[in-house]
């Protein structure tokens, strides 16, 4: 002991944290090496110096730093010193936060503090900015189009979107810490559950949208819901958290449905019409040509994606006879795109010989007026 | 339930509703509300949900006591309206209340 007593100004002086003892006034008596180097100040310059000096009031804050170094000095709370720390200026300018420890030793009549300063600022800078990081991505995860929650290695959920309670039914409150099962129908569980047990394990992060299968989900009311997710996992200091977005399907699949359903009526008609119909867009090109005007003209080569009159069955067997009659064509589909009807009579040449027809080019326009398909019809008049 | 009106110094205004028996504090953490921070978790040990109560509400949020007064010292800007909202618990009496932001909490 009486070694550490012989060499205790040395150790305080030597201490690798900041130690400042000062009066019960604030007046510093004692600035140690780690001091001066966290403060820029020197122990000289220091010494006598208002512990103000380094930790000046400020026009914003109350605090005043000899009354909070005595309070925590006689009842320090673990949880303030945790949470508060004191506004600090370096000798350059530079303001710092430390955070405090105090203790309270009288000698005589004399009262002191010593004064432990950590210098917090980056430590403070950097959680501040990552609390800000995760208020932004919460708030886009809240209010995200799509639901979103996590659930943990035990399969309780440990994060629900706003749009989760949309899609599911419960509140953030009802669902936290409850197993995904009560999100999927009964039925399905085991499947499920094994599905995010092999997934936990595999060596892909995170599965896509279209790259999984459709799933059931089951909302609070009971009513099931075709959803589609994309998950991903973290496993960090042996935590397994996976989340997933989740997307109710039923609309799409309806949009679907009704897309078939209209495709299949629009198909009926067309592909059954005793009439001879083709679909032009609006330049001419052929787009669909139906059965019936396949079986009327025997077509021995591809027709789509050429102009109409470039079929090698407009027109007659002769040659200029078949130029003429192209360049009427052409005409007429011009005119067609122009918005007009037009209606003629003409012959064909097919496979069996001329052919007369009853031949109309009816313009489809959109919302705009504009031409976007030219439907064209032939009915056989009289075979030549 | 009462419905607070949080208003951010910039004057963006996040209408919420808060349980009963939630301070003000959790509600504004709950609703990710930007401006109040309640790093202690609202041990009235951290200073950092320091807000502004209107004269008008004043009275049916309380006075602060001697801890909370004392923690004050810490927040920035503060005036005769300034409370620690971690210690002002939601009640319906509270419905319609608007709760204006510091410009900071650290
Ligand atoms: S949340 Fe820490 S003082 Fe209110």
């Amino acid at each position: 002991m009486s070694f550490i007593e012989s060499h205790a100004v040395q150790l305080l002086t030597d201490l690798p944290e900041a130690l400042i003892i000062t009066t019960a006034s604030g007046e510093i008596v004692f600035f140690n090496d780690s001091a001066a180097t966290q403060s820029g100040f020197n122990s000289d310059e220091m010494l006598g110096q208002h512990i103000s000096r380094m930790l000046p009031e400020s026009h914003r804050r109350k605090v005043n730093v000899v009354t909070w170094l005595e309070r925590w000095a006689d009842n320090p709370d673990p949880e303030q010193l945790r949470y508060l720390s004191l506004a600090g200026v370096r000798k350059n300018g530079d303001e710092r936060r430390y955070q405090v420890r105090v203790s309270k030793f009288e000698d005589k009549a004399d009262v002191y503090f010593a004064v432990v300063l950590r210098d917090v600022t980056e430590t403070q800078e950097l959680t501040v900015q990552l609390r800000h990081a995760q208020l932004i991505s919460n708030r886009i995860i809240a209010i995200g189009e799509d639901a979103v929650l996590s659930i943990d290695a035990d399969f309780k959920v440990c994060l629900w979107n706003k749009k989760a309670e949309l899609l599911f039914g419960y509140t953030e409150n009802e669902i936290l810490g409850k197993s995904i099962d009560i999100l999927i129908p009964e039925a399905f569980r085991d499947t499920h559950r094994q599905n995010i047990q092999s997934f936990s394990t595999d060596k892909i992060p995170s599965k896509y949208m279209g790259e999984r299968a459709e799933i059931l989900g089951l909302h609070k009311s009971g009513r099931m819901i075709p959803l589609e997710a994309s998950i991903t996992k973290t496993h960090i200091d042996n935590k397994l958290i996976m989340s997933a977005q989740v997307r109710d399907i039923s609309e799409r699949k309806q949009s679907l449905k009704s897309l078939e359903d209209s495709e299949a009526r629009f198909r009926a008609i067309f592909d059954h019409a005793v009439e001879a119909i083709s679909l032009l867009d609006a330049s001419g090109l052929v787009i669909e040509i139906n059965p019936a005007a396949t079986d009327m003209l025997p077509l021995d080569e591809y027709v789509k994606d050429k102009h109409l009159w470039e079929l090698t069955w407009w027109g007659s067997n002769d040659s200029s006879e078949k130029l003429e009659a192209e360049e009427a064509l052409q005409n007429n589909v011009m005119e067609a795109t122009q918005g007009n009807l037009v209606r003629t009579r003409t012959e064909l040449s097919t496979s069996r010989g001329l052919v007369q027809i009853d031949f109309s080019l009816i313009p489809v326009s959109d919302t705009n007026g504009e031409v976007i398909y030219i439907i064209a019809e032939a009915r056989k008049l009289i075979e030549l | 339930m009462a419905r607070i009106t949080y208003v951010e110094t910039n004057g963006t205004e996040h209408e919420v509703d808060v349980a009963n028996g939630q301070s003000l504090m959790a509600g504004a953490v709950a609703h990710m509300i930007p401006g109040i921070e309640g790093d202690c978790g609202g041990l009235c040990a951290c200073a950092t949900c320091h807000v502004y109560i209107p004269d008008a509400w004043q009275t049916v949020c309380g006075e602060p006591e001697e801890l909370e007064q004392n923690i004050l010292d810490f927040a920035f800007d503060v005036d005769s309206n300034s409370r620690l909202c971690c210690r002002i618990e939601v009640t319906d009496e509270l419905d319609g209340i608007r709760v204006l932001m510091p410009e900071r909490q650290y």
